[in-house]
């Protein structure tokens, strides 16, 4: 980024003989814009190139669907994604435990692009050929489970998100589509809320699990914060449910706030947001109800918001060195 | 801009340059210290978790606040209400000051929450000032909210520098210009003023770093606005002319729709080769996005092959010429060539030689040997630490 400032800096710094004549070089050179990245233009190219070509294939599939025969478009796109995934294999370094660096730019590009491809083109044989019929939600079981054996094979912490929201989704639909038969006094937002509540338990497990065990616990932190996303919002849908509305709201602040104040002295600060923000909707949605009063209502909502701003300033004192704090 | 803001940005700019330097691995942790700390930062910044938090809530409280007000005093007529919010928007625009200056506090969220309450109440409160003296038809309004946007987002970006004003500015600048009789003729015409004007302001040493960010946003809205007055697709489908509230029939010069066909192919290559000659990312960046739009309205016009086929066309192209570029300036000597280089400069990926020539050469220099055996800045004429970088990549 051009900044003169910077290279007013560099030249300071130079004559104070804390920088090494090819750093002041470098870095002056690229303060004054003498220098330019085009990473950026290259991976934003890449990823245009591969979106127009997957769309424009997409189209051609579609418009020639009846000429090609379902098997032939079936065996292309399977034939793409095993190019894309072979290049992948070929290129990649052994497995690890710990964080491998990609070998190559587009390395998790064309990752991505061959397990996507592959997920599509089982949908598409799904859709074609009725393979797995009325049980057809455990398509997305077995993508989920083919997009994290990619993950961890493959060191992509993008495809293991991709497999955690792919699992997170076949238990949702498997909620409101097998398991009413089994929890019939369950109605379906229920079942739904606890399959949430389940999978975000089973994620922090799962995360911790790796994280414990050193198993690729750079995919901890993806793990654990979707977690807590579908464990605070599975809390969350029932705010106003009714007689249950009480011992949501309850939980709701007392998760939050208790999610908050370990994931401040852990330093996860992303997580001390997800728990401040659920204890405060818990608490303002408590007291809304119970004042009853619109203008008592906006002058709590008014105060208490004040109030932590205030708050935050006094943790910002007492932790002025917190990594999130830099 | 207060001066004791200018000079915080100053510093940040060059702090945030060393910690990304650090990590790069361009230097090592006892020069990072150094560096920082003579370039001590003198204001209260939060981290993006508390400043999301703070903004959020900030905002939220203010907001309330104001609604709190106006069920308390209720007032009746326009006028009132409009000098109610101005009250609050002078009340937000003093808590924001004293953020900003005694208080000394800089990416905190609060502060950006405030000033963002005090544009809202301003702009609500000229609105509905300006509706108790002539009216309030529907194009009226719209007219007296570009107005007020355009004032007050100009105000509070020369003020205060952030960048959501010099947009909000921008913004509605082009909205107002499309209002006038010609407002094709004005937009093409503001669009190549402002260009060079923000990229110069833009690498102005003398202007302040919010400010100099600013200008890189009116340069680009310049630019989106230049290529939109002379669009074949804009001019025929009237689009400038629909923002028109009195919906005017645009008084086209003869001849223009020929030459909007060419500025349509020309422009963008045009930005690119400049961009590429002065290594102006906005004009390579813009120039680049471009082409695709132009590319994509040549296919709009004339149909030459199917869309699917076209698609793939253009996603083999991008994908050859993403690899190709990068293999080109990669091969070229130290890794770079005319200035450009294909690795991220700053980034702890993909470093190429410019990294390692820098890294290896500062770690044999002399300067470069750590000294952790003293403090790394010494008063009073000494020197800073080492200025070595780790070997780690």
């Amino acid at each position: 980024m051009v900044s003169p400032d910077v290279a007013v800096a560099v030249e300071r710094l130079a004559q104070r003989g804390s920088l090494a004549p090819e750093q002041v070089r470098l870095f002056g050179r690229t303060a004054r814009g003498e220098l330019v990245s085009l990473s950026t233009a290259i991976h934003g190219l890449l990823y245009l190139g591969v979106a127009a070509l997957t769309t424009g294939a997409g189209l051609l599939f579609r418009h020639e669907i009846a000429n090609l025969g379902p098997i032939t478009i079936a065996l292309a796109v399977a034939l793409a994604a095993a190019l894309c995934l072979g290049w992948v294999a070929r290129r990649a370094a052994p497995y690890s435990n710990t964080l491998v660096e990609a070998p190559h730019f587009a390395f998790d590009s064309f990752l991505v692009l061959g397990a996507l491809l592959i997920a599509a083109d089982l949908a598409f044989v799904e859709g074609q050929f009725v393979a797995l019929g009325a049980n057809w939600v455990y398509h997305l079981l077995l993508v989920s489970v083919g997009y994290a054996a990619l993950a961890f094979r493959f060191d992509s912490r993008t495809l293991f998100g991709l497999a955690l929201t792919s699992f997170a989704a076949w238990r949702g639909i498997a909620a409101a589509r097998l398991e009413r038969s089994i929890f019939g006094f369950f109605d379906e937002s229920n079942l739904v809320r606890l399959n949430a509540l389940g999978c975000g338990l089973l994620f922090l497990a799962l995360g911790r699990f790796l994280r414990d065990r050193a198993i690729k616990a750079h995919f901890e932190p993806t793990a654990v914060h979707l977690g807590w996303l579908l464990v605070l919002q599975s809390i969350a849908w029932g705010l106003v449910d009714g007689r249950a509305a009480g011992p949501h709201r309850f939980a709701l602040i007392a998760v939050g706030a208790g999610l908050a104040w370990f994931s401040w002295r852990g330093g996860r600060f992303v997580l001390f947001v997800f728990g401040v923000l659920a204890a405060y909707l818990g608490l303002l949605v408590t007291m809304a109800d119970v004042v009853d009063n619109t203008n008592a209502i906006l002058f709590l909502a008014s105060a208490s918001s004040i109030a932590l701003v205030l708050g935050l300033a006094v943790i910002h004192r007492r932790f002025p060195d917190a990594e999130d704090l830099q | 801009m207060r001066p004791e803001v200018i000079a915080a940005e100053r510093v940040k700019e060059v702090r945030d340059a060393a910690r990304a330097w650090r990590r790069a691995g361009f230097i090592n942790e006892a020069t990072q210290s150094a560096i920082l700390a003579l370039y001590s930062d003198d204001r209260e910044r939060f981290g993006p978790g508390l400043r999301a938090l703070a903004f959020i809530f900030a905002g939220f409280g203010s907001l309330t606040l104001v609604g709190l007000s106006l069920v308390l005093f209720e007032p009746r007529t326009e006028v009132g209400a409009g000098l109610h919010l101005l009250f609050w928007a002078a009340v937000l625009f003093i808590g924001t000051e004293w953020q900003r200056g005694p208080a000394r506090r800089a990416d905190a969220g609060a502060e950006a929450a405030t000033a963002w309450g005090s544009a809202c109440c301003a702009i609500a409160g000229m609105v509905l000032l300006g509706a108790s003296f002539d009216g309030s038809g529907y194009q009226q309004i719209l007219l007296r909210i570009g107005l007020a946007t355009f004032a007050v987002s100009g105000v509070l970006a020369w003020h205060w520098g952030d960048r959501v004003f010099h947009a909000g500015a921008v913004i509605s600048g082009f909205w107002l210009l499309a209002q006038s009789a010609n407002g094709r003729l004005a937009w093409m015409v503001a669009g190549a003023v402002l260009i060079p004007i923000c990229l110069r302001v833009a690498r102005d040493g003398g202007r302040a770093p919010s400010f100099r960010r600013g200008s890189w946003i009116v340069g680009a809205a310049g630019v989106l606005a230049l290529y939109a007055a002379v669009h074949i697709g804009s001019f025929d489908q009237r689009w400038i002319e629909e923002l028109n509230l009195s919906n005017a029939a645009p008084t086209s010069p003869f001849g223009f729709r020929s030459l909007a066909i060419l500025a349509t192919a020309l422009l963008p290559p045009t930005l690119l080769m400049m961009g590429a000659w002065r290594r102006e990312p906005l004009l390579l960046y813009s120039g680049l996005v471009l082409i695709g739009v132009s590319i994509a309205t040549i296919r709009l016009y004339h149909a030459v092959m199917p869309l699917s086929l076209a698609l793939i066309l253009i996603g083999a192209f991008c994908l050859a010429l993403a690899l190709g570029v990068r293999r080109w300036l990669r091969d070229g000597p130290a890794g770079e060539r005319h200035g450009f280089t294909a690795d991220p400069l700053f980034d702890d990926a993909n470093r190429t030689e410019v990294v390692r020539t820098a890294v290896s050469m500062a770690s044999f220099t002399p300067t470069a040997q750590a000294t952790p055996s003293r403090p790394a800045f010494e008063g009073g004429g000494g020197q800073f630490g080492g200025g070595g970088a780790t070997g780690g990549y």
